[in-house]
């Protein structure tokens, strides 16, 4: 999984430039920056709640049990439910949040381990199986690209 | 192994068709992820398709990666609980990019609520061991293709 940091550059500028949101536009821009870091509030609540299994195992490789639901499809569907509101009020503030929390989630299913269907059904996702080093670079070339991407948006070069 | 979820009679005679052209391709042996990821990407890529050809193109080529990723599995690889899981939440997510960026349009909103009862259904095949779900991708892309669309 990325950084929480690596998720808000990244998604937020997806959404942003999907639903065609100009700089000056700065309600929209905190919307998708929100969507796409606060998914990762759950791992904050698991970890301090299983703290004592974090300090026998380490945090390293073992974030993915900080999981919740909500960082699977059943997250996505109720973040569908709530865009397609949205989509009454505000079609493009729906477009906005759906997307940024999309990206989030897709891009910890490739990057980790996820349970897609949970709490349905546990069965482990891996896409790749990525070293921690690996996952350090790929969360580095996010912040790089996407922050210097962010430079051009906020500068209407994009 | 657990069980896979089995498909409904209705989908027989398309998966029959698709089982016989599958015999008649060239698969190399590679992992199914790549054409997952490539899927995934495309469809963040249509969020920014102007024209209905280029959505019809992207929309074209998800729909090929989805079908090799298949193809190669049931070719190389063994069919496993935990490959299906992995089609299927590639598969609502790559949904969920298209329907997301078509929504601006009265169709792409009615995609997108199908696609919520898409993503339902997922959770009702591992409850129920039956796989059901609505080829939305492809209805969309006959729609676009349609003239006038």
């Amino acid at each position: 999984m990325a950084s929480t940091l690596a998720h808000a550059t990244s998604a937020s500028l997806i959404a942003l430039t999907a639903a065609q949101v100009q700089p000056h536009e700065t309600g929209y821009i905190l919307a998708a920056v929100v969507a796409a870091s606060i998914l990762d509030l759950d791992h904050v609540v698991l970890v301090v709640r299983d703290r004592a299994l974090y300090q026998q195992l380490g945090y390293r490789g073992q974030l993915h049990h900080a999981r919740s639901a909500f960082h699977e499809l059943f997250g996505l569907l109720l973040a569908g439910i709530l865009s397609a509101l949205l989509f009454l009020v505000d079609p493009r503030l729906g477009q906005v949040v759906f997307i940024a929390f999309a990206v989030h989630v897709v891009q910890d299913w490739v990057l980790g381990k996820a349970h897609p269907l949970a709490p349905a059904d546990n069965t482990e996702m891996q896409l790749f199986s990525l070293t921690f080093g690996q996952k350090v670079l790929v969360d580095a070339v996010l912040l790089i690209v996407f922050g210097g991407l962010w430079t051009l948006y906020l500068f209407g070069y994009l | 192994m657990d069980a896979l979820p089995v498909r409904l009679p209705l989908a027989l005679p398309y998966r029959a068709l698709v089982d016989m052209l599958n015999k008649q391709l060239v698969l190399p042996k590679v992992n199914p992820a790549y054409y997952h990821l490539l899927a995934l990407c495309l469809s963040v890529l249509f969020l920014y398709t102007e024209t209905p050809w280029q959505k019809i193109a992207l929309l074209g080529v998800v729909l090929a990666a989805d079908w090799l990723d298949g193809a190669t599995v049931k070719r190389h690889y063994q069919p496993s609980k935990t490959g299906y899981i992995t089609d299927v939440a590639t598969d609502r997510a790559s949904e969920a990019f298209i329907f997301a960026g078509a929504a601006e349009t009265l169709t792409g909103q009615v995609f997108f609520l199908l696609w919520l009862v898409n993503s339902s259904l997922a959770f009702y095949s591992v409850c129920t061991n039956k796989h059901v779900a609505l080829p939305l991708r492809f209805a969309y892309l006959v729609l676009l293709a349609l003239p006038g669309m």
